[in-house]
């Protein structure tokens, strides 16, 4: 693009003002405050307007600041410009906001306002869509300022370009790079959180999302809960209302019966008023007895009873008195004359006598027993002997019978074990025989007649070779022969053809000969006759071949196989072995029969051997079977001595069982006979020793017994009637004792005489102090005699139980009235009226179904308490659930925004580093170039280079230190950083229009620090540069202004 | 015959809707809001008393079981205590059905409340008024039987009848209410019905063509949400009259939930726009505002967005909006840029164009903005959480 052209109707201190612009480079020089950024800011906001935003109507500052000074037309004016495909354009603006207006008309002065995209604050889109730049790249990027390059300092200056030109390559703005986009998007994202923060907003939002998650379940099931209990307390109180319509039913029947209770409490009241009445009617006639001293009746009946006892025990002491009296009399007159002395035996005399006695008793009693135990030892022994007698006697058979009928018994199961073992053992030696010759039965069968099979099968085999060969032979021969028949008839085809055709240009040649009589046609008719000639015969020639291949392929058995069958025809046999036994095996191949064969070998090995051993078995079975009977022979004769009989095999055992029990029975008998003669001889010795001390004790009892006799002589009493001296002598002291006994008793019967006397004056004097007492009861009574006090007694205890009775009435009905008053319950009674028929229920079943009923009700009011308390307490510190839904959903939507933000932002993040990181790789070889060639040019080629990296790293190679060196701007002079800045930007505004159109750029004195040399050189440059892109030097400084005149720029002085 | 009806009053209803992108109120806006309700409906039963209504009708959803406060059942019986002997009919509604676990059931009444529990027309008779109030109530929340669809069976006995019940009748469904025991309304067009007290529709909606019977719905009595936005009512019935029933709307909103446009096409700061919604404040009762943002979105719109309406929102009980603007021609624009930020841009067109649905596009959107934002070293702030004062959704 090229402005051409710019008319100021009023722009700040511009007024009616009109410029015209070259193509190229152009200074526009004047002092300061004359208007040069003012020029330069109308060119841009011609173009791009004065809005803040493409979508904005509200004006950016510069819409105050560039009012006309000076009255004008209007704020405004006109921009003429032309692109670079040479289409021209005019643009017609006011800025004045109660009018502004923009219109664009292009060459032919025709408005092409609507042709451009307008947006919603009114702005055209013209400059956009030509320039392919927005209004922010546009200044950003083609107007370069010396405000851009004051900044730059002294240190870290490439660094600060670089961000510059990042900034402006990423955002068209010095201030809005991708890094710092970068850096801002993750610090917004490390402000919303991640998982590992909790104090950032999202974990927090997220925390307390969950928590009131929570809270609302938990008050959610609360309300159900409460809801239960609810429904709960719901029931109760029906239960508790019914309950109470119960006990009201139950009061109402109670108080109908209280009011019958009532009125038969009143009728019972009446009742017992009117006994009370007769009673005391009743009492007024017994008054007499009134005081009547009915409680002196126990006294009387006392001094009645003492009185009568009295009586009756003087009575009985007399009766006692005259029983002893007789008694006495009695006894005396039984003693009679007996003597006053008699002697007692002496004490060591009946001792003595006493001892011997016993002495003598037991020693007849142990020679008896000593008899007894004789006469039993002699039993035992008889019953002994005969026991021996009637067993063998196996002393006689050997010194040990049992070990010795234990090895008989042993040795005989060995014999009959052997025996059975080696008849088991041929008998399965038998069966194995019997079935390997099962086995070997078909193989047997096929074989048993051909013991050279493994000849025959060689041969066989030999044999199926040479015909196999044979065949293929053949089968190649009539290969070859099929191959030549058919080339011969492919041949004799081809032949009859050129026959054919050679014949027919044989007769065309003879026909035109015909016609034309030439001579000259009978070499080529020769010549076709010669063809015609030569392939007939070759016809005929492959005709026969062919017959004869016919012949051949049709043959049914070639010559040898003939020779072959003639042979087969004359030996036979071997091939059709082989084949039957192929097809008795139901082998498939001969191998398979050669391996049928072998096993048939090795199975009839096997057999042979196998026979053998059955033989030798045989005979060993044989042998035991022969010994067998010899050897029952000999047991049953042995067993006879023993008395066992032996029949058969089986009976030698039990025979040795019987054996050996005989034998231990025979022991057992003579060890007895042994034991019993040994007690017998024992017993005899004691019996004799026994027998002596008897003499001895009946000695020494003799003795005593004369003793005894001689002092019951000296006693004179009679020991005649008495046999021996002990029964004279217990006779004796039985009669000292009877005597002795009478006179104790007459001592007794004279002292109780005495003592009976005495208690008959006691008995007399008692029974008149008795009859002296009950006088003055009587007296005190009134009366006179126990009869008629007993009378008396009866009338007063009568006016007493009708008293009582009446006081027991009375009390009844004090009782019945239970501190009401009669004539106040005959008025309630009264009151009653006509009383329905009362429940059948009692009034106790009554009392108790209320008593129920209110424990019922009790508990009820108890449990719908405790609900109540459990709803209360439940609900008291649950929150709405409305709010917790509206404070979850609040979370809710924080998350949801959060979540939102952190997924936008890092999905900005990770666009804009790959576009950022792209973009700047695309840009910086071309960047670089194009700047190292202008910072060439600006420098002389002091520094040619400059070097850019994908980060838009800057860096300038210095050629006296001969590398690119940490940091050369250290190394650089201002001028030259100023330098190396402009060379960038230039090159940037080079590349960066999207649409390929010529950006022209303004440049707001750039130039400030540069030496003569490169200002010329650098003048020359934008001189050159301003033939691709249209320049604006803008600038106060006439050596600028002259520089610019050496490369011929106009200038343009304001 | 005079009759207050209402209808949909929703007693404990949450708010929760509110919490979304968009919308901004003061802390405790659903507590003070559920206040509200209470005080309309305390208002209603002062007027039932004054007046005083021969019965009051309530035609269901007189609250939501799923989160009744208890404390709300102790304010209703408080409330029908106040103006008892008034007979007081209600239909247990969609959100209040008569389950087990509900107050109606649970809880002890007044003598003068009289509850329609099951689906099945059931019948209280008012000798002192000669009138016979007919009704049926939802045992769940969705009956299996239609006693509205059925029709209501009377014999011409000279007295007054009246029904109450919640249902949508069809003919007269507003757009977006759900149909629940719907109805034709010729269904209970009867002749010897004098009034059919309905319940379920949020806006006051009278049932036209009917020639015998008066059908009505009262709408809520206090705005639920911008969905009925506008004043509420109850309605105040005289029957008996020789011009036939009388149907009398008044107002009982204490908050108006308001619906306006907003072109931001020339709004070009976060003041002007606050000063442009602060603008749509009108005196009376609280408003709750919902600003429709149209025309062009001016550049960075949506960075400044939520502080403008931040600031605007002291003027509103709740301030939301949505923000139907055309896109900014910024992203296009910054598109044709052979910068970085215009390859990302032209990126972001590409996605916006591709996008599968909303979501993705406002997740791309938001991600231009940001990204743009970032560029411009202008990020936006984060979302925050609910203020002490006021909270921005």
């Amino acid at each position: 693009m090229r402005v051409r052209q710019v008319h100021i109707d009023g722009y700040g201190r511009f007024s009616n003002r009109s410029l015209s612009f070259e193509r190229g480079l152009q200074v526009i020089v004047g002092p300061n405050e004359q208007g040069k950024s003012t020029l330069r800011c109308f060119i841009t906001d011609m173009l791009y307007g004065q809005k803040q935003g493409v979508n904005a109507r509200a004006y950016q500052e510069a819409n105050d600041l560039r009012r006309p000074w000076q009255p004008a037309e209007r704020y405004g004016g006109k921009l003429g410009y032309e692109l670079d495909g040479g289409q021209r354009f005019e643009v017609d603006r006011v800025f004045a906001r109660d009018g502004e207006a923009i219109l664009v008309f292009d060459d032919g002065g025709a408005d092409i306002t609507g042709t451009f995209r307008a947006f919603g604050n009114g702005e055209v889109d013209f400059a956009g869509t030509h320039l392919g730049l927005a209004k922010e790249v546009f200044v950003g990027v083609a107007t370069i300022s010396h405000l851009s390059l004051d900044d730059l300092g002294d240190h870290d200056a490439l660094e600060r370009i670089r961000e510059k030109l990042a900034a402006l390559a990423d955002s068209g703005s010095e201030g809005g790079s991708a890094a710092m986009a970068l850096d801002a998007l993750a610090k917004r994202v490390t402000a919303i959180g991640g998982d590992d923060d909790r104090t950032r907003p999202l974990p927090s939002a997220r925390a307390r999302l969950v928590l009131l998650d929570h809270e609302l379940s938990q008050a959610r099931e609360l309300r159900e809960q409460m809801m239960q209990l609810r429904s709960e307390r719901r029931t109760l109180r029906e239960e508790l209302s019914r309950k109470r319509g119960d006990r009201e039913a139950v009061d109402e029947s109670l108080l109908l019966v209280d009011r019958h209770e009532l009125a038969r409490l009143l009728r019972e009241a009446e009742a017992l008023k009117e006994r009370i009445d007769t009673a005391t009617k009743h009492c007024f006639a017994l008054g007499a007895v009134r005081e009547f001293p009915l409680e002196k009746l126990e006294d009387l009946r006392h001094a009645e009873n003492l009185l009568n006892t009295a009586i009756l025990e003087r009575d009985r002491t007399v009766r006692e008195a005259e029983q002893l009296a007789a008694q006495l009399t009695e006894e005396r007159d039984l003693l009679g004359g007996a003597p006053d002395d008699y002697a007692d035996v002496p004490a060591d005399l009946a001792e003595r006598h006493r001892e011997a006695t016993d002495a003598c008793r037991e020693a007849r009693t142990e020679v008896d027993r000593i008899q007894a135990r004789l006469d039993e030892a002699n039993e035992g022994l008889a019953e002994a002997q005969a026991t021996v007698a009637d067993l063998p006697d196996f002393a006689r058979l050997s010194a040990d019978p049992v070990e010795w009928i234990t090895q008989l018994v042993t040795s005989f199961d060995v014999a009959r074990r052997s025996r059975d073992e080696e008849t088991a053992h041929l008998e399965k030696i038998t069966a194995e025989l019997d079935h390997r010759r099962a086995e070997i039965a078909r193989s047997h069968a096929l074989f048993k007649e051909h013991k050279d099979f493994l000849d025959l099968a060689r041969e066989f085999e030999l044999e199926r070779r040479i015909r196999e060969e044979q065949a293929s032979q053949q089968a190649s021969l009539l290969q070859t022969l099929e191959g030549q028949r058919e080339e011969a008839e492919e041949k004799l085809a081809s032949y009859k053809l050129l026959a054919f055709l050679c014949a027919l240009f044989l007769a065309g040649m003879s026909a035109a000969w015909f016609f034309t009589q030439k001579q000259v046609m009978f070499i080529p008719m020769g010549v076709l006759a010669g063809a015609v000639l030569f392939y007939v015969l070759n016809m005929l020639l492959l005709a026969k071949r062919v017959s004869s291949l016919k012949t051949q392929l049709a043959a049914p058995e070639p010559a040898p196989e003939e020779g072959e069958e003639e042979q087969e025809d004359e030996e036979p046999p071997e091939p059709g072995v082989i084949e039957r036994l192929l097809a008795e095996s139901g082998c498939e191949t001969v191998r398979e029969l050669e391996a049928l064969f072998e096993e048939y070998r090795e199975a009839s090995a096997e057999l042979t051997a196998c026979i053998e051993v059955f033989h030798d078995q045989e005979e060993r079975a044989e042998e035991s079977e022969q010994r067998m009977p010899q050897l029952l022979d000999h047991y049953r004769k042995t067993f006879e001595k023993m008395g066992e009989t032996i029949e058969t095999e089986d009976d030698v055992q039990r025979a040795a069982s019987n054996a050996i029990g005989r034998y231990q029975e025979y022991r057992e008998a003579k060890r007895r006979v042994t034991d019993q003669r040994a007690q017998i001889e024992r017993i005899r010795g004691e019996e004799r020793k026994l027998q002596a001390s008897l003499k001895e004790t009946e000695a020494t009892l003799s003795a005593v017994d004369a003793e005894v006799l001689a002092f019951l002589e000296t006693c004179r009493f009679d020991t005649t009637a008495y046999e021996g001296a002990k029964a004279a002598l217990d006779a004796y002291v039985a009669r000292n004792a009877e005597l002795r006994d009478r006179r104790t008793r007459i001592a007794m019967l004279e002292e109780r005489s005495a003592t009976l006397a005495l208690k008959r004056e006691e008995d007399e004097t008692d029974v008149r102090t008795c009859e002296k007492a009950l006088e003055e009861l009587l007296s005190e009574a009134g009366v006179r005699s126990v009869a008629q006090w007993h009378v008396v007694a009866k009338q007063a205890r009568e006016y007493q139980e009708v008293w009582e009775r009446r006081v027991n009435l009375e009390r009844e009905l004090s009782d019945a009235l239970d501190g009401r008053d009669l004539n106040e319950l005959r008025a309630e009674v009264a009151g009653f009226g006509s009383l329905p028929e009362p429940p059948e229920t009692t009034r106790d079943t009554l009392s108790r179904q209320r008593a129920e009923l209110e424990q019922s009700i009790a508990e009820l009011k108890e449990q719908e308490h405790t609900l109540h308390v459990t709803l209360t307490e439940r609900g008291a510190g649950m929150r709405p659930v409305a709010e917790i839904e509206e404070e979850r959903a609040e979370a809710e939507r924080l998350v949801a925004e959060l979540e939102l933000e952190l997924e936008s932002t890092s999905y900005a993040m990770a666009l804009i580093e790959d576009i950022a990181r792209d973009k700047h790789a695309r840009i910086a070889p071309e960047l670089a170039r194009r700047a190292g060639e202008h910072l060439g040019a600006i420098t002389n080629g002091a520094y040619s280079e400059v070097r850019i990296g994908r980060d838009l790293g800057i860096s300038v190679p210095i050629p006296e230190r001969h590398d690119g060196g940490e940091r050369p701007e250290k190394f650089l002079s201002k001028g030259t950083v100023d330098q190396i800045y402009l060379s960038l930007r230039l090159a940037l505004t080079q590349c960066i229009s999207e649409t390929g159109e010529s950006v022209p750029m303004l440049l707001d004195d750039p130039l400030a620090n540069y030496d003569d040399a490169r200002l010329e050189r650098t003048m020359r440059l934008l001189a050159e540069l301003g033939r691709d892109n249209q320049m604006f030097l803008f600038t106060c400084r006439e050596d600028v202004v002259r520089a610019a005149e050496a490369v011929h720029a106009p200038v343009i002085r304001l | 015959m005079k009759l207050i009806h209402t209808a949909d009053i929703h007693l404990d209803t949450s708010y929760a809707w509110a919490a979304r992108p968009g919308v901004i109120y003061g802390a405790g806006f659903g507590t003070r809001r559920r206040q509200n309700l209470r005080s309309v409906f305390q208002g209603m039963m002062q007027r039932a008393s004054e007046w005083p209504a021969d019965a009051v009708f309530i035609a269901g959803d007189l609250f939501e079981l799923d989160r009744l406060q208890w404390d709300t059942v102790a304010f209703l019986r408080e409330m029908f205590e106040l103006i008892r002997p008034i007979p007081v009919f209600i239909a247990a509604g969609e959100c209040d059905p008569c389950t087990n676990a509900s107050p109606y059931v649970c809880e002890e009444w007044p003598p003068n409340v009289h509850i329609f529990r099951k689906p099945v027309w059931s019948q209280v008779e008012l000798p002192g008024l000669n009138a016979v109030v007919h009704g049926m109530g939802f045992d769940q929340t969705a009956p299996e039987s239609n006693p509205l669809a059925e029709g209501l069976a009377l014999e011409a006995d000279g007295r007054t009848h009246i029904a109450v019940a919640h249902g949508a009748e069809r003919g007269h469904l507003p757009p977006g209410a759900h149909e629940v025991m719907s109805f034709p309304a010729k269904a209970m067009d009867r002749p010897g019905l004098s009034y059919l007290a309905l319940g379920h529709f949020h806006e006051v909606t009278p049932i036209s063509r009917c020639t015998h019977t008066a059908i009505g719905y009262p709408g809520s009595p206090e705005g639920h949400g911008f969905a009925a936005p506008g004043i509420h009512y109850y309605l105040e019935v005289e029957l008996g009259n020789e011009d036939g029933p009388v149907v009398r709307p008044v107002s009982s909103s204490r908050t108006v939930f308001e619906r306006r446009e907003l072109d931001c096409t020339d709004v070009n700061s976060s003041s002007a726009l606050t000063e442009r919604v602060e603008a749509l404040r009108k005196d009376g009762p609280a408003r709750a505002l919902q600003v429709v943002l149209t025309g062009r979105a001016p550049r960075g719109l949506q960075s400044w967005l939520n502080d403008a309406m931040a600031r605007a929102a002291d003027a509103f009980e709740m301030l939301a909006w949505l923000d139907r603007t055309v896109g900014s021609d910024e992203l296009e624009m910054l598109a044709r840029q052979s910068t970085s930020l215009g390859a990302f841009a032209e990126r972001m067109v590409k996605e916006l164009a591709d996008a599968p649905d909303d979501a993705r596009r406002r997740a791309l959107r938001r991600t231009a903005e940001v990204g743009i934002a970032a560029y411009r070293n202008d990020v936006p702030p984060l979302p925050g959480a609910r203020g002490t004062e006021r909270a921005v959704s």
